[in-house]
């Protein structure tokens, strides 16, 4: 009898469709030899599209296929659709400013783009450490090169360079982390890893699992470009092509927070109490110093590179409030954040691209309009006001002080940037 | 006797190496070098978990970090080629139109 | 003191040795020229630790292929003859004081962890040796990491060509 055994390839299928799709993009450039970005464009919508509509379709299903490493839950269905949204919209934002800023490798430009959201893909489906690291180099390398597309400008080679040389030095930290993980528990899978930790209790005093999971940490605080680890990031902002920085402000942070949630819940959740002491560090330090900082700067992409940090900070009080028994909640919270703020940041970049080509005055009436709603979300328009509060006052009688701390930490923090988002709508 | 220690300290002097040369050093060329130093300190670390846990999956996961390597190398020094030829210098210091 | 402990520190000093010395070369070629001796004292080490395989893609990869890519763009772009003003980064005080503290940190921690040991049965030694038992695990446990791994090779690809493609060619073609 033939014992064979076949993988789930539902749980992939996304990914399948977008890997087609960069091929077909490939070839297609090849075949026709065309300057013009139709094409491209337009094979890269269709496949989004499709591989959208799939994975709505796939949402409900919870399985596991390649023996377990790679898991098809509703928790990665909703990130893979923030992805694939993230994606489109910065598909719609690029032919244009792609086109103008004569970048002759459009077809590279758009298969680069797919294979970053593929690695996004893995990031929140992978169940296992070796899946993880894959993806995330496959994300971040797509980006290294996205951020250094404008090849005769020499801030996009800076910006390229500079995100390099920050995101290898964060990947070493993160893969000194992880053999530590593994030496610790013998496996690298998250399952086995919780499993083992569980077992034998006497794992949790250990210095060696404590240094892993915290390189782990450092290695994840510099991709979300938390605080301490973040001043990569304005730079590499300022420099990349403004659509390419719409991308990276969402979609590769929202994949960073899928694994990290996905490393703690599954294989780190007797850890507990280590993490919340670091999260709540990084949350307040980050919210506070951010925002701080975003009131000097003077040019409006940097100033919105120092918001997304400050959302990061937000973000990290989710981690916090999770330990005190309510994870599902706080981390679906969190969920709810990541794809409002996706689509709030790539609208503000996109805006921002428009203006930059037209001015306020020549463009569309509408576009001051279009700008404060967008940049509302620095006042906390919908995104906090809904979930964030929810979630710290569903646990703030079970946790007491540091989560108090934190987000007491989040309304002092947050009057600066109401002054910054009055001043840009005055602008107007 | 030599223990997995030994092995684990000298990975760690390895990785902190690496760590220093991409902090202290100027030249982006050294920096590249000194992040696979980090990487290679890593391998040994993995490599002498997976001897002492008697389990390939540590010898795997050295594979695919090598093949990481690989292609990091060859994205790193396709932008200093580029830089280079946009700037003419290979020193961080001077790549400071932006704040570094 | 017994062979393997000779032998172990022979390899580990010349590794920390060497390592020391290729990131504080001035000129980049030197450095390479003595990162190759580390990486090949490190495939040394592995046979040590019965990763007969890993120790030779080591050489073939490491040393036979990305240090000469190395060498073969510092030698394209001349960079053999460039200076940077100083050796050392300006926020060196900054570094140094994190680097120290991370050494502390690193080597203290440890040495103060212990190992819980091997989890379950050893997995068992086929008969072909270090490279059959390793192809075992990266085609059945590991093979969605396997083909993932190709595409990153893909996008390294694209890189090299997109960026390192001149544009003055470009336009004549």
């Amino acid at each position: 009898m033939l014992n064979i055994l076949v993988p789930d390839f539902r749980v992939i299928a996304p990914e399948l469709i977008l890997v087609g799709t960069t091929f077909a993009i490939i070839l297609w450039e090849m075949i026709t030899r065309t300057r013009r970005h139709v094409g491209s464009v337009l094979l890269a919508t269709v496949g989004t599209i499709i591989a959208l509509a799939v994975t709505a379709g796939l949402s409900q299903l919870n399985i596991s296929t390649f023996g377990d490493s790679v898991v098809l839950d509703p928790f990665a269905s909703f990130f893979k659709m923030i992805f694939l949204l993230g994606l489109l919209l910065t598909i719609a934002i690029s032919s244009r400013y792609i086109d103008e800023g004569e970048v002759r490798e459009h077809a590279e430009y758009y298969a680069l783009l797919i294979l970053a959201v593929v690695g996004m893909m893995v990031l929140a489906t992978g169940r296992e450490l070796v899946t993880l690291f894959l993806g995330l180099e496959l994300m971040s390398m797509s980006l290294y090169i996205l951020a250094g597309i404008f090849k005769t400008d020499p801030r996009s080679n800076e910006a390229s360079m500079k995100y390099f040389i920050l995101g290898s030095f964060a990947t070493g930290f993160m893969l000194f982390g992880m053999s530590y993980i593994y030496g610790m528990t013998g496996s690298t899978h998250l399952r086995v890893i919780g499993r083992v930790i569980s077992e034998n209790p006497g794992l949790l005093a250990n210095k060696g699992l404590l240094l892993g999971l915290f390189m782990l940490l450092v290695g994840f605080a510099f991709k979300i470009s938390a605080v301490p680890f973040h001043q990569w990031t304005p730079d590499v902002y300022e420099g990349a092509p403004t659509s390419v920085t719409a991308f990276m402000a969402a979609g590769p942070k929202a994949a960073a927070f899928a694994a990290l949630i996905r490393v703690l819940m599954e294989a780190l959740p007797q850890m507990k109490g280590d993490w919340e002491l670091l999260f709540t560090i990084l949350a307040v330090v980050t919210m506070t110093l951010a925002n701080l900082v975003a009131l000097s700067q003077d040019s409006v992409k940097r100033m919105l590179a120092y918001s997304s940090i400050a959302h990061v900070g937000y973000i990290l009080i989710g981690f916090v409030a999770s330990v005190g028994g309510h994870a599902d909640r706080a981390f679906s919270a969190v969920m709810f954040y990541l794809l409002a703020y996706t689509f709030m940041n790539t609208g503000a970049f996109a805006i921002l691209i428009f203006l930059t080509s037209r001015g306020f005055h020549a463009g569309h009436p509408w576009a001051p309009w279009q700008c404060s709603f967008f940049c509302s979300h620095w006042r906390g328009f919908p995104p906090r006001q809904v979930s964030q509060p929810s979630c710290l006052y569903s646990t703030l009688p079970s946790r007491g002080s540091t989560i108090f701390w934190s987000s007491s930490a989040s309304l002092t923090a947050r009057s600066p940037r109401i002054i910054i988002s009055g001043s840009s709508s005055t602008c107007t | 006797m030599i223990t997995l220690t030994h092995y684990l300290v000298l990975a760690s002097i390895v990785f902190l190496i690496g760590v220093m040369g991409v902090l202290l050093r100027r030249n982006v060329i050294i920096i590249l070098l000194s992040i696979e130093l980090m990487l290679n300190g890593v391998n040994i670390n993995l490599v002498a978990f997976s001897h002492y846990l008697q389990n390939m999956t540590g010898q795997v996961f050295v594979f695919f970090v090598m093949t990481v390597a690989a292609a990091e190398a060859a994205i790193g020094l396709a932008i200093v080629v580029v830089l280079f030829r946009n700037r003419e210098t290979v020193d961080v210091d001077e790549i400071s139109l932006m704040k570094w | 003191m017994g062979l393997e402990s000779i032998l172990f520190y022979y390899f580990a000093i010349v590794i920390v040795a060497t390592a020391a010395l290729a990131v504080s070369r001035r000129n980049p070629v030197y450095a390479v020229l003595f990162l190759l001796p580390c990486l090949v004292h490190i495939a040394g080490l592995w046979l040590f630790l019965g990763a007969e395989f890993l120790a030779a893609i080591q050489i073939i990869i490491y040393t036979g292929a990305i240090m000469v890519l190395y060498l073969f763009v510092i030698f394209i772009l001349d960079l053999g003859s460039f200076r940077t003003k100083r050796i050392i980064h300006q926020q060196k005080s900054l570094a140094i004081a994190g680097g120290l503290a991370l050494i502390v940190q690193l080597v203290v921690l440890t040495i103060a962890s212990t190992f819980p040991g091997p989890f379950g049965p050893p997995q068992e030694v086929v008969s072909g040796g270090n490279t059959q038992a390793v192809g075992g695990v990266l085609y059945t446990d590991f093979l969605f990491p396997f083909e993932l791994a190709s595409l990153v090779l893909l996008v390294a690809i694209f890189g090299a060509v997109v960026l390192a493609r001149k544009e003055s060619e470009e336009t004549s073609s």
